[in-house]
């Protein structure tokens, strides 16, 4: 007996299309993607900063240039090690730290500065508003 | 007892379709990959933010200002005069235990955040978040 079965048509579907809009979607996300998330500085704004146990004394710095620093009245070269001794001491003491800088300096500088009192272990860091020469 | 079936004819498309299985896999766990794991942000030379070794991650917050170059002030994408600040924000918020999120283009000069500060001060804002990224 012959049987013979019936011809299947075979409806594929092709899937090169479908691998042309996953490219095209692959090369979005990774060109449109980014891997480093954004960061945030918390910032006290002087003179109601958060309240912070602190020692009640303020301390003034003031960055006067992108390489300059005056603490309480005496300038530091940017990362001296008489700086980072200031600063040290400050977040010991757990003083208050008033920050303000030159109006021409970039911001870039100031958040560098913020960066490097926050690294120093300075808890109550209040920001102030710029000094015009 | 003779059984026929339709000889099975591939043809060479199909033979490419096959062979492009395993490449279509990879192509999608790298698209789920990046899917997942990227974050999708706006980027222009007119906004480019300051780095920093901060390790918080972002918080977003209901306020934005955005400063950027040629010191333009954007609140929640809406361009806004630096003196009416202040009062663009009080109207958005007036609660004073909001905190406000500032990204500013890394190459203005500090004077350009003054008109934030002020607004952030007037308004008793205790906090504000500076955007960064290392």
């Amino acid at each position: 007996m012959l049987l013979e079965m019936p011809k299947k048509h075979k409806h594929s579907i092709s899937i090169t299309p479908l691998i042309d809009v996953v490219f095209i979607l692959l090369l979005f996300f990774m060109l449109s993607s980014t891997f480093n998330p954004a960061k945030q500085i918390e910032l006290n704004t002087a003179p109601q900063g958060k309240a912070i146990k602190s020692s009640g004394i303020t301390q003034k710095i003031l960055l006067q240039a992108e390489d300059k620093v005056n603490i309480n009245g005496i300038t530091y070269l940017w990362g001296s090690s008489e700086m980072q001794s200031q600063l040290q001491t400050f977040s010991t003491n757990g003083d208050k730290v008033v920050l303000a800088a030159r109006s021409d300096v970039s911001v870039q500088s100031v958040i560098k500065l913020i960066d490097q009192v926050y690294a120093s272990g300075v808890k109550n860091l209040n920001i102030s508003e710029s000094v015009t020469r | 007892m003779i059984l026929t079936t339709s000889e099975k004819t591939s043809s060479s498309s199909d033979k490419l379709d096959e062979s492009m299985v395993p490449a279509i896999n990879i192509v999608f766990l790298l698209l789920i990959f990046f899917m997942i794991a990227g974050h999708i942000e706006s980027r222009s030379d007119q906004l480019v933010i300051p780095t920093s070794s901060s390790e918080t991650d972002l918080v977003l917050q209901d306020i934005e200002i955005r400063v950027m170059a040629g010191e333009r002030y954007y609140l929640n994408d809406v361009q806004v005069e630096a003196k009416d600040l202040f009062e663009q924000v009080r109207q958005l918020s007036p609660a004073l235990e909001v905190k406000i999120i500032c990204r500013i283009h890394k190459d203005l000069p500090a004077s350009s955040m003054d008109p934030v500060l002020q607004a952030v001060k007037k308004l008793g804002t205790k906090q504000l978040l500076l955007v960064t990224e290392q």
